[in-house]
């Protein structure tokens, strides 16, 4: 199936891929070839591409988006923002994460706690993809 | 003497002057290569969301959908987008003629959102538009960070029915040469269709779908809307400065050559002096 991973700062991915898994407010879902029409909210998680050719999985971190798949076999996914694990550091994030701790800890109003919150959310979300990469490396 | 000083006085000042001007022109063409790649980048997500809308809008939510609402138009918003500085050539005044024949078309109590410091002085300045916010341009680049408020106040003006349109007012961006001053609707939205799908699947509802493609939607044009006014705006400049050079280049040659001139007639001048004062002395020379 054809499948394309679309960003405000362009496309992260365009190819035929075997399976792409992502999160929903439902829960992980796999998608397959010739999948049923969807459209669907993808949550903040890890969104992996197993491309055709049964090479090495790529994965990205996204913050939210918009999945649809079409009757014609292609699938798109709409975020943001996604990021490719390989540009994932973590201990870049474990720092940042303390950071933004650190932001909330200090927040003097609703609106820098929100956003302080926001922040922490996003990085927790990159350390988790982070660490998956790493998991698929030792397998 | 004191003309050809005068020259030479000018000659250096328009010098300096181009100096100036090649600088100016080569940093807003490096600019330019870099806001025109940055241009590009929302491009296949707007087109993708447009066709992810079209789809969902055959759904009966949306004709209840509020962003979807057509009134009739008694008060109107403007997010008009122009650079923060000047010496970009007719930049500026392109989106003012334009903004300018919209109010005069549309001809209702218009607000406006301005994004760049050029936008709110000339909305200062002018009698038939309110400022309501406005925001710089170049204060870094995150461009998602100054979209998404300008989005989030236009969005509640809608909803809370105290303004019946949004239309975006900015500069197109076509290619280093072209570049188009637009007025485009941004609310209420059109262009729904009315076949229903029913053999697609929405989760978690049709509603909450198209809230969110919705808003993706307009985040992405706004966005678009500054990267392209940013592009515009880097091209506009590279061109005027580009022509600013030109012509001072053709002032120098002709100073120098106004110059020359002056100088050879100085010099002829004092040649024919001294001859004349030679040939006095000589021929006093032969009476004595």
């Amino acid at each position: 199936m054809h499948f394309e991973l679309l960003t405000l700062t362009g496309a992260r991915f365009q190819g035929q891929i075997a399976e792409v898994s992502l999160r929903t407010a439902t829960g992980e879902i796999g998608v397959l070839p010739h999948h049923e029409p969807l459209t669907t909210l993808v949550a903040a998680g890890p969104v992996t591409v197993r491309p055709m050719n049964g090479g090495q999985p790529e994965l990205f971190a996204v913050f939210g988006g918009l999945l649809e798949i079409n009757a014609d076999n292609t699938a798109r996914l709409l975020a943001d923002e996604a990021e490719h694990a390989d540009d994932l550091v973590e201990s870049e994030i474990q720092t940042a994460i303390a950071m933004a701790r650190e932001l909330k800890a200090k927040a003097k109003d609703k609106h820098a706690l929100q956003r302080a919150e926001e922040l922490i959310d996003r990085h927790e979300v990159r350390l988790e993809v982070a660490h998956l990469k790493r998991r698929h490396r030792s397998r | 003497m004191a003309a050809l000083q005068g020259i030479k006085r000018r000659i250096r000042s328009v010098t300096s002057t181009r100096q100036i001007t090649k600088a100016m022109q080569l940093v807003a063409a490096s600019k330019l290569r870099r806001a025109q790649e940055a241009a590009t980048g929302p491009q296949a997500y707007i087109e993708a969301a447009r066709e992810v809308l079209v789809r969902l809008s055959g759904h009966a939510e949306t004709q209840r959908h509020p962003l979807y609402q057509v009134r009739p138009v008694k008060q109107a918003l403007a997010i008009v987008i122009a650079g923060d500085r000047g010496m970009a050539g007719a930049y500026n005044s392109n989106i003012f003629k334009a903004l300018g024949r919209h109010l005069h078309e549309v001809n209702v109590p218009h607000q406006a959102i301005c994004i760049g410091r050029h936008a709110t002085l000339h909305v200062a300045r002018a009698s038939d538009i309110d400022e309501l916010a406005a925001y710089h341009i170049d204060s870094g680049d995150a461009d998602t960070a100054l979209a998404q408020p300008v989005l989030q106040e236009a969005l509640d003006l809608f909803r809370r029915g105290e303004v019946d349109a949004v239309y975006l007012v900015s500069t197109r961006f076509h290619s280093t040469i072209k570049q188009e001053a637009s007025v485009r609707q941004l609310l209420p939205l059109t262009g729904r269709t009315d076949e229903p799908q029913t053999d697609r699947e929405l989760e978690p509802s049709a509603e909450e779908l198209l809230d969110v493609a919705t808003t993706r939607l307009l985040e992405a044009e706004v966005l678009q809307a500054i990267l392209e006014a940013r592009a515009s705006e880097q091209a506009a400049r590279m061109m005027a400065m580009m022509n600013a050079t030109d012509n001072a280049k053709e002032l120098i040659e002709d100073l120098t050559l106004t110059y020359n001139d002056a100088r050879q007639a100085a010099i002829t001048q004092e040649l024919a002096e001294i001859s004349g004062g030679a040939e006095a002395i000589s021929q006093s020379g032969n009476g004595a």
